[in-house]
């Protein structure tokens, strides 16, 4: 069994581990630090002007209203329906049938989106965005940012493109968590299992030199503390053994920031409530470990987009209306900023470059059978 | 509310406030040995009527009724006297709103009792009409519960107002269950149940003394080794007065002793020398300390508890061990608290025991007591240094004056003092804070390396903390060294002594005490600090249970001080509802 701690320093334990050992400063040959995710949402970058210099997204009654009158509704039926909008639950709510068929009125707007044209989202017109340079063409790359902390030219984040001027993905000010995704994290996190990163060197992660990065998702879910909004520093997880939920991922250390050197696959399961499975293709990460033991970064790869859509529309008006997103828009923009993995057949590209922040706080991670990572008393 | 209800309650009040303030009892003595006999004849030997805390009130409930019964509700503030609750409540009360909680907290275990999922299993009969009154049913269980819960049988008169209260309250509410239960509420508020009262009566063997009669002797016996009322096998032995026989009286507590329930007793005990009432109100910053929460809080009272309980009952170590000892239990919470890797996937406890080069090595660095003697914000060598004298050395420290400027000490970003020992130095330059910070912070600044929740660090404002200190011309360089010196101290076992005694017998040792407890010490160093050998030896002494004689104009004794309380609980109003 192995057990790696938040607290700088190495350790490789047998089947009863001289576990306190670790917190106070043994020499090491090699040092793992872990990490329980904490918050994880997507990057959102705005300054309030230049992201969206034609203004944000409209809220739903406004949307609904244009697309039901573009559907055929007449303006008495749409007002009459939208009278005591959004209403509440167990008293009618007329617009709801109507807003949920606002295509061809009989299906399913958002299993069937292109029952209906595009409306036309606005995306982001800015400069900045969070993320990484996926498609290595640096400024070359089409539609690319500039990092605002890193000011690294041709980053691919379409996904940011796409959501960025909807009023609940705004990271406002930078770099604020969007509000809708912050909410989605913190539902998830109560259900499914915690995800752990452990930076691991051969030697010291005090100085520059490569690392491994281990992504898994844990058999427990995040413990909070006390403020009931961040994960509980320093409990101890243990590791998921299905391979599935693991990933392993080559990086160098500098100054105290871990970058992964080469592109890979990253696979991390979620739960169906929030989104599935998170699922990047040449991934990225970026983690700072900070003083204090906790670390702050992001993870960025192509992501097929319909997994996105699914997230976003799955709960319909329910997500919809509360959170100002047009569905059906949204579908038509991942679709049109798709920018990476082209489909052989077809051509059109079936992932869009996206970049999700990520906020950890120190943890102990045991490798399964974690149960004896305790220093058994004699009599017991 | 009606106005009978209000009476109700009025008098009962008044019945415990009477028994609450009313003056002691008598005396006799019985020899457990020799040595006794000398010592138990110059203690004084007050009855103290003690309010039953909350621990014990919950514990009767679950002994009598099961463990499935929940008590919800809000009980009377204790008070701490004498370094001890049990002290303390010998001097409370019922306040008028305390007795409205009582009664409403009464009433819900009552409904539950006599719901239909319970009846079968707790009711041992069955009314002839579940729709009317049936006295012979409710005779059966009256008797039975009120012998528990009165930790005596109920006389004639008692029994008799309890059945007519439940066949009044069945034949209003055309419910023989709804009837029992408002007669059961009644008991629930008796201060005959509320309030530990004791009993005196002639002593056969020395003529002109008193002693506790067969009853009280049992009930005294059983708070203290089980925190709780007597068991069946206990109030059997007193009614048939075999436990005022010294055979009867060793078989009781040597069947005690051996019982699991002993655990209850010793954690009562120690949850009250410890202070680990004062978790209910303690506060830390959580900006500064996220980690802790209400949970930290029980699990930090808990890990003390089980490593107390480990150590001296199941493993039968010496007391002063508690102050060395590795061995302990852990949760994953606590843990993180710690910073220790410890899994368990239920989150569950464990048993750990820190490695012998770890700074951690007894009761005094774990979290309940560095982080209960400590600031919101801040480590406190000085309150933790207090602690050690008042509750582990039973010493008294003065508190500071009044007009004391703390600014210095309270400003932990000062530039210029940036740990704890630099601004107490700097404190102590004034000669009104350096006396008592002379015999305090040298112990207390050992325990620096734990913050103020018991995280482990070993800078502050990026200095190295110095944790070297002494006690009493004992010298240390860390928290597991001051551990040693504690455990050297010959003032921390004569403090339990002490204590114990003091919590077995409800009020502070005086004077006259002295030789009991100078006995009781010398057979606990005998025994090498065998905690549970100290029970046994007060518990078996004489002097536990020797009672003053009667003294001229005192109010009348035991029961009398009560008499007719279910007299007074007059009808049953329409608006008392069901229990």
């Amino acid at each position: 069994m192995t057990v790696t701690t938040s607290h700088g320093t190495a350790l490789a334990y047998g089947l009863v581990i001289g576990v306190a050992a670790c917190c106070w400063g043994k020499a090491a040959s090699a040092e793992s630090r872990s990490f329980v995710v904490s918050y994880f949402y997507e990057a959102s970058w705005s300054d309030g002007k230049t992201d969206c210099p034609d203004g944000t997204n409209p809220s739903a009654i406004d949307f609904y209203r244009v697309e039901l009158a573009r559907a055929g509704h007449s303006h008495e039926e749409i007002e009459n329906a939208l009278k005591d909008f959004p209403g509440e639950a167990g008293v009618p709510q007329p617009w709801i049938p109507l807003v949920m068929t606002r295509g061809n009125g009989k299906d399913n707007v958002y299993i069937h989106p292109t029952t209906m044209p595009d409306p036309g989202l606005k995306v982001v017109q800015g400069k900045y965005a969070y993320g990484f340079n996926l498609d290595g063409k640096g400024a070359a790359s089409p539609n690319s940012f500039e990092e605002p902390d890193t000011h690294e030219l041709g980053v691919n984040n379409q996904l940011y493109r796409v959501v960025g001027c909807i009023r609940s993905y705004r990271g406002l000010p930078p770099p604020g968590r969007p509000i809708l995704p912050e909410i989605h994290w913190d539902v998830a996190r109560n259900v499914m299992p915690a995800w752990l990163i452990t930076v691991s060197s051969a030697g010291t992660l005090a100085k520059d030199g490569d690392v491994t990065i281990a992504i898994d998702r844990a058999t427990d879910r995040i413990t909070r503390d006390a403020s009931g909004t961040a994960a509980q520093a320093d409990m101890t997880y243990q590791t998921d053994p299905d391979p599935r939920f693991h990933n392993l991922l080559k990086g160098r250390i500098q100054n105290g920031i871990v970058t992964t050197t080469e592109p890979a696959h990253v696979r991390i399961v979620a739960d169906p409530a929030v989104m599935p499975v998170l699922d990047f293709s040449d991934a990225r990460l970026r983690l700072e470990l900070k003083p204090d033991g906790t670390a702050r970064g992001m993870i960025g790869g192509y992501q097929p987009w319909r997994m996105i859509y699914y997230d976003m529309s799955k709960s319909g008006y329910v997500t919809e209306y509360p959170s100002s997103i047009d569905s059906p828009a949204v579908y038509y923009a991942l679709r049109r900023n798709a920018d990476g993995d082209p489909d052989p057949r077809t051509g059109e590209n079936r992932g869009i470059s996206s970049t999700y922040k990520i906020e950890a706080v120190p943890a102990f991670v045991v490798s399964p059978g974690g149960a004896g990572a305790t220093r058994v008393a004699a009599d017991k | 509310m009606n106005i009978s209800v209000k009476l109700v309650k009025r008098r009962l009040l008044a019945s415990a406030i009477l028994l609450a303030c009313w003056a002691t009892p008598q005396a006799s003595t019985r020899t457990a040995a020799a040595a006794d006999l000398a010592a138990a004849a110059q203690t004084d030997g007050d009855i103290v009527i003690r309010r039953l805390n909350q621990e014990q009130y919950r514990r009767i409930i679950a002994d009598v009724f099961g463990a499935t019964i929940t008590v919800g509700g809000r009980f009377e503030p204790e008070m701490r006297r004498d370094g001890l609750l049990s002290v303390g409540a010998g001097a409370v009360s019922v306040t008028a709103s305390g007795m409205e909680d009582y009664d409403k907290i009464a009433r819900g275990i009552a409904s539950q009792v006599v719901s239909e999922p319970h009846r079968a299993t707790l009711i041992p009969c069955v009314p002839k009409s579940a729709t009317t009154a049936d006295d012979a049913c409710a005779r059966q269980f009256l008797s039975a519960v009120g012998r528990l819960l009165y930790r005596r049988p109920l006389d004639d008169e008692e029994l008799g107002s309890r059945v007519a209260i439940a066949s009044s309250a069945a034949m209003q509410f055309k419910d023989f269950y709804a009837g029992l239960g408002t007669s059961l509420a009644t008991l629930l508020v008796s201060p005959h149940f509320l309030f530990r009262d004791e009993t005196a009566e002639p002593d056969p063997d020395h003529p002109g003394q008193f002693r506790l009669d067969g009853y009280s002797r049992a009930s005294r016996l059983s708070f203290f080794l089980w925190n709780s009322a007597p068991d069946q096998a206990l109030l059997a032995s007193a009614g048939t007065g075999d436990i005022q026989t010294e055979k009867g009286w060793a078989r009781q507590v040597d069947r005690m002793l051996a019982s699991p329930r002993l655990k209850d007793g010793v954690r009562g005990f120690f949850e009250d020398m410890l202070g680990f009432d004062e978790f209910e109100t303690l506060a830390k910053d959580a900006i500064l300390f996220p980690k802790y929460s209400s949970k930290v809080a029980l699990d930090a009272q808990e890990q003390a508890l089980r490593t107390i309980t480990d150590l001296l009952i199941t493993r039968g170590g010496d007391y002063r061990d508690l102050f060395t000892t590795r061995k302990t239990f852990l949760t994953p919470f606590l843990a993180s608290v710690y910073g220790i890797p410890l899994f368990d996937p239920d989150g569950g406890w464990r048993p750990y025991e820190f490695p012998d080069n770890d700074p951690r090595a007894g009761m005094l660095s774990q979290a309940s007591f560095v982080a209960l003697h400590a600031h919101p914000g801040r480590s406190s060598p000085t309150l933790r240094g207090k602690a050690i004298r008042q509750v582990i050395l039973c010493q008294k420290v003065p508190d500071p004056p009044g007009n004391v400027n703390f600014t210095l000490v309270d400003d932990t970003k000062n530039p210029q003092y940036k740990t704890a020992r630099e601004r107490l130095t700097a404190h102590r330059s004034n000669p009104t804070c350096a006396g008592c910070h002379k015999i305090i912070d040298p112990i207390g600044l050992a325990l620096e390396d734990f913050d103020s929740i018991g995280g482990f660090r070993t800078t502050e404002n990026g200095v190295a903390i110095d944790t070297s200190g002494e006690l009493d011309g004992m010298t240390f360089a860390d928290a597991a060294g001051l551990g040693k010196a504690v455990h050297d101290d010959p003032a921390v076992p004569a403090c339990v002594v002490t204590r114990t005694v003091s919590y077995g017998l409800g009020r502070a040792l005086t004077k006259s005490d002295a030789e009991w407890t100078k006995v009781l010490q010398g057979d606990f160093a005998a025994s090498g600090y065998r905690f549970p050998d100290l029970m046994r030896r007060i518990a078996l002494s004489d002097a536990f249970y020797r009672v003053r004689p009667p003294q001229l104009g005192a109010l009348p004794v035991g029961k009398a001080a009560f008499a007719s309380d279910a007299n007074t609980l007059g009808p049953i109003g329409s608006e008392r509802g069901l229990p």
